[in-house]
C-alpha cells in the first residue's frame, strides 16, 4: 500500500504533532517526523504543511539569528492549532480504531 | 559537502522551483517560497555521499508541484509545462487565480466556465471550417463544406462536437486532472482558434471583392442607375417634346434627391471620368445631364465617350404636362422650378463635345 497517499491525509496531524512538544524549524520538523518512522514523508510537502498551517493561523514563527549558516525559521503551536491537534487526533483515534475493527472482524469470520 | 553538488546548485535548484511558481499571484508566491532557500541549504547540508540535491528532492519541478499542493494552491495546468511557459500565460494565470479574492472577478470567472459548454461546440464547428477552408473553394457556409461536400462537413461537425464536449467534461475543475485531456483540450482550442482566423481572413477575401465591385470610385457612395434589363445606365438625354436634344438637364427623385448615380464603366470595361459643371461657389453639380466624361483606356489612352444615340423622338403635341410640381430637393444647388429645366447659359459645354478636340 503506497503510503505517501495515507501521508496526505493525516501530514496536518502529524506536523502538529511534532510540534506540540516542541518548537522547531523547518527541516527539525522534517527530521523528528522520519525519526518517528514516517520515511516517505517528502521535503516539499512539509514545507507546504508548515506555510499553510501558518497561514490559517493555527500556528506561530519566530526567527532566531543563527551564527552559522541562514537565520531559523521556528514555529509553534498557539491556542488554534492545539485545538486543532486534539480534534484530529480524536478523529483519527476513532476513524484507526474503526478500520481496525475491520479488519480484526474478517480475520475472525475468516 | 560533496563534489557533485555546489552552493550554485542550489540557487539553480530554487531557481527552478521559483520558475514552476511563477503564475502564482505575486503575494502568494512571496509567501510560499519565503523559506526556500533555508529548506534547501538544510537539504543540501545533510546530503549523504555523491548524493544531488535531486538524488533527495526529486526535480524542482516536483518539488514546486509538492509545495504548492500541501500549501492549498493549485497546481499548475501541467506541472511539468509550468516552466516552459512564457511571461504572458504566467500572467494571464495569475490574474484568473488573484480574480478569485474580488467578488466582480467570481462573477466574471462563473460566467466564462457556464460559458465553457458553448466554446467545446464552437471549437468544434470553427475547426471544420477550417478544414472546409482548406478542402474546398465554395467560400463561407452555415454548414462548411469540406471537400466539397456538405453532407462530410455535417456529419464531421457532430461528431467533433461530440468529441469536443467528452474531452471538455473530462478537463473540467472537478474531475481528476489528465495531462493527456489537457493537452488534447489545449491543441484542440489552439487549432479551433487558428480556424477562425483563417476563416476570418477569407471573410475578409469575399468581402474585399464585393466592395469594389459595389465601389468602382469612392465618390460614388450609391449604386448604379440601371434599365429594366439589368443594364447599367451610362448617361441620361433629355429631349424637348417636340425633338430637340436638351442639354443641362437637372434630374431630382421623388424625394428631391438629386439623381447623381450613374455608372463609370463604359461597355468595354473602360473608366469614364465625369467631368462635373460647378456652382458659383465650387460644388459639383452631379445630376446634370447629359453628363460630359473623359473615358480612359486601359493602357490611359483616351478613348471616345458613349455618344447621344441617334434616335426619333415620338412627337406629342406641343405642350408639356406642366400641372404637377416638382418636389424641393434638399439639397444647397439651384433649384430647378420644374422636373425638367434648361440651364442658364453659363454651364455646360455644347452637345457635341469629342474627346480630344
Amino acid at each position: 500500500m503506497d503510503t505517501t497517499q495515507l501521508l496526505k491525509g493525516v501530514l496536518d496531524l502529524a506536523v502538529l504533532a511534532v510540534l506540540d512538544g516542541e518548537d522547531g524549524y523547518g527541516y527539525d520538523v522534517l527530521r523528528r517526523l522520519r525519526n518517528a518512522g514516517l520515511h516517505d514523508v517528502g521535503d516539499a510537502s512539509v514545507y507546504g504543511t508548515l506555510r499553510r498551517l501558518f497561514h490559517a493561523g493555527k500556528l506561530t514563527s519566530y526567527v532566531v539569528p543563527s551564527e552559522e549558516g541562514p537565520n531559523r525559521k521556528y514555529y509553534g503551536l498557539n491556542d488554534a492549532g492545539r485545538d486543532q491537534l486534539h480534534e484530529s487526533a480524536q478523529t483519527w483515534r476513532s476513524f484507526a480504531k474503526t478500520l481496525d475493527d475491520l479488519l480484526d472482524t474478517r480475520k475472525a469470520g475468516a | 559537502m560533496t563534489a557533485l553538488d555546489s552552493p550554485s546548485t542550489i540557487d539553480r535548484y530554487a531557481q527552478q522551483v521559483r520558475d514552476a511558481c511563477q503564475d502564482l499571484p505575486a503575494s502568494a508566491r512571496d509567501e510560499l517560497l519565503e523559506d526556500l532557500d533555508e529548506h534547501l541549504a538544510d537539504a543540501f547540508a545533510d546530503l549523504g555521499e555523491g548524493e544531488t540535491l535531486a538524488d533527495r528532492l526529486g526535480s524542482a519541478e516536483a518539488y514546486a508541484a509538492d509545495l504548492r499542493q500541501s500549501a492549498g494552491y493549485p497546481l499548475a495546468a501541467g506541472a511539468s509545462t509550468a516552466r516552459r511557459r512564457g511571461r504572458f500565460a504566467a500572467r494571464v494565470r495569475s490574474l484568473w487565480d488573484e480574480s478569485e479574492t474580488h467578488p466582480q472577478g467570481r462573477a466574471v470567472r462563473e460566467y466564462l466556465t457556464d460559458l465553457r459548454p458553448a466554446w467545446w461546440l464552437a471549437r468544434a464547428y470553427l475547426v471544420v471550417t477550417g478544414l472546409a477552408e482548406i478542402t474546398s473553394s465554395d467560400g463561407l457556409n452555415v454548414i462548411p463544406h469540406v471537400f466539397g461536400s456538405s453532407a462530410i462537413g455535417l456529419v464531421l461537425v457532430v461528431a467533433l462536437s461530440w468529441f469536443s464536449i467528452r474531452l471538455g467534461r473530462a478537463t473540467q475543475p472537478d474531475q481528476e486532472p489528465d495531462r493527456r485531456h489537457r493537452r488534447g483540450a489545449a491543441w484542440f482550442s489552439t487549432i479551433a482558434v487558428l480556424c477562425l482566423l483563417l476563416a476570418m481572413a477569407q471573410y475578409d477575401d469575399v468581402h474585399t471583392v464585393y466592395e469594389s465591385y459595389d465601389e468602382p470610385a469612392d465618390t460614388y457612395a450609391s449604386g448604379f442607375l440601371t434599365s429594366a434589363d439589368g443594364d447599367p445606365i451610362k448617361n441620361v438625354y433629355a429631349f424637348s417634346a417636340n425633338g430637340k436634344p436638351l442639354d443641362g438637364v437637372l434630374l431630382y427623385d421623388d424625394r428631391g434627391r438629386p439623381i447623381d448615380a450613374v455608372t463609370v464603366w463604359d461597355d468595354d470595361g473602360n473608366e469614364m471620368t465625369p467631368r462635373f459643371p460647378k456652382t458659383k461657389d465650387g460644388t459639383e453639380v452631379r445630376n446634370q445631364y447629359p453628363t460630359q466624361y473623359d473615358v480612359a483606356g486601359p493602357d490611359g489612352s483616351r478613348v471616345a465617350p458613349p455618344s447621344r444615340p441617334n434616335l426619333a423622338v415620338p412627337v406629342l403635341g406641343n405642350t408639356i404636362a406642366s400641372n404637377t410640381t416638382a418636389p424641393k430637393p434638399t439639397t444647397t444647388t439651384e433649384p430647378p422650378s420644374t422636373t425638367v429645366t434648361i440651364p442658364p447659359t453659363t454651364t455646360s459645354p455644347p452637345t457635341t463635345t469629342q474627346p480630344g478636340s
